[in-house]
């Protein structure tokens, strides 16, 4: 005769395991989710106001660039004196070559160039490709005025706007030497953008 | 001799209702949502007179005041300010600067000196070090940049210095 298999008295009751509260929890979770979810994506784009700033009680030397944009085919492109700002340039030689080629004028008057083009995309393309110029040779330089005529409308404006700060997902990133000699890979031109107004134009 | 009551045996069916499926698909709906989600109670609408123009720039949007233009009108919040009159804001909306909106002006104002106000009671507080507001501005993208000034103007000069545009995804 076979020794009976002790039971033992202790041992757990087998029991289902209960996904009534679990479920509760999870349809509640999910309808509350769905009310107040958003699904459209907004994104913003910062700016400043060119009265933001106060006026310089010192006289210290500062850099300044301001694109303006007439039309949806012509811009200009301003870059203020900068022979004393030879603490901040990388590459000095680079961009004096650069901006004598490119633009008109003188390091202690200021350099500018008109950009023109056959749409918007274009002439922001061709802004950009002259701020990249610039850019490398004051990599730590984040400001930019942007102007704008009356007529230019808003996305338009916008497109500014996201051309100055940085370039858009079908141009590749730029390489330069900041003030440590270290080579960089960057999309970011002028991300801190002041939008002032350059009045109603022709 | 009592007779045996005959029993019947009575069919039951048991059945349990297999919920591993639904479960699975409530999970992973639910984990969808909460990655692609975005809560906040900005709110933005677009309609007909206001389309937003879309950039290629990505960065959240914070909770500010909005101030909206649309192809009809101006509004702050949901509150209709200044009608346009032949797409242009009428001259008695037009302080003597030829640049300011008298009624968004007021509006903003009100608003700044109530946010100073949580600051001034504190003691010893600077309140030039007070990090200036944020105001987000929704404007519709065919509008020109001859109207759009006008907000920007107002909202400088009520001391909202940064502003944001609100923007949708460029495809």
């Amino acid at each position: 005769m076979r020794p009976k298999k002790k039971r033992n008295k202790h041992s757990l009751p087998d029991e289902d395991l209960n996904i009534t509260s679990l479920m509760d929890i999870l349809t509640t979770l999910l309808f509350f989710i769905l009310m107040v979810m958003s699904m459209q994506k907004f994104s913003v784009l910062e700016s400043t106001s060119l009265t933001a700033g106060e006026e310089s009680k010192d006289n210290k030397p500062t850099f300044t660039l301001q694109v303006t944009v007439h039309s949806e085919k012509f811009a200009n492109i301003w870059l203020g004196p900068i022979d004393k700002l030879d603490k901040k340039m990388v590459d000095k030689k680079s961009l004096y070559s650069f901006l004598k080629r490119n633009f008109e004028g003188k390091d202690k008057e200021g350099f500018s160039r008109k950009v023109e083009g056959k749409d918007l995309n274009d002439v922001i393309n061709k802004v950009q490709t002259n701020l990249i110029a610039i850019k490398k040779g004051f990599p730590n330089e984040m400001n930019a005025v942007l102007s704008f005529r009356d007529k230019i409308t808003y996305q338009q404006m916008i497109d500014a706007i996201s051309g100055i700060r940085e370039l858009g997902p079908k141009r590749e990133g730029f390489i330069y030497r900041n003030l440590a000699n270290q080579r960089e890979k960057s999309k970011v031109l002028f991300p801190q953008v002041i939008i002032a107004e350059e009045g109603p134009g022709v | 001799m009592l007779k045996k009551k005959k029993r019947r045996k009575s069919l039951v069916f048991t059945s349990s209702i297999n919920i591993t499926p639904l479960m699975d698909v409530l999970t992973v709906l639910l984990f969808f949502l909460i990655k692609s989600m975005s809560v906040t109670s900005l709110d933005v609408k677009e309609t007909e007179d206001l389309r937003l123009p879309a950039s290629y720039i990505e960065v959240s949007a914070e909770e500010a005041v909005v101030v909206a233009l649309s192809k009809k009108e101006l509004l702050i919040g949901q509150e209709k300010l200044i009608p346009l009159v032949d797409n242009k804001f009428p001259k008695k909306e037009i302080g003597d600067d030829l640049r300011t909106l008298k009624s968004l002006n007021k509006v903003l104002k009100k608003k700044y000196e109530n946010r100073m106000a949580l600051y001034k009671d504190v003691e010893g507080a600077d309140l030039s070090k007070v990090p200036a507001p944020k105001l987000l501005i929704q404007a519709d993208k065919d509008l020109p940049f001859g109207l759009v000034k006008y907000v920007l103007h107002t909202v400088a000069g009520a001391g909202y210095t940064d502003y944001q545009f609100i923007i949708v995804p460029k495809n």
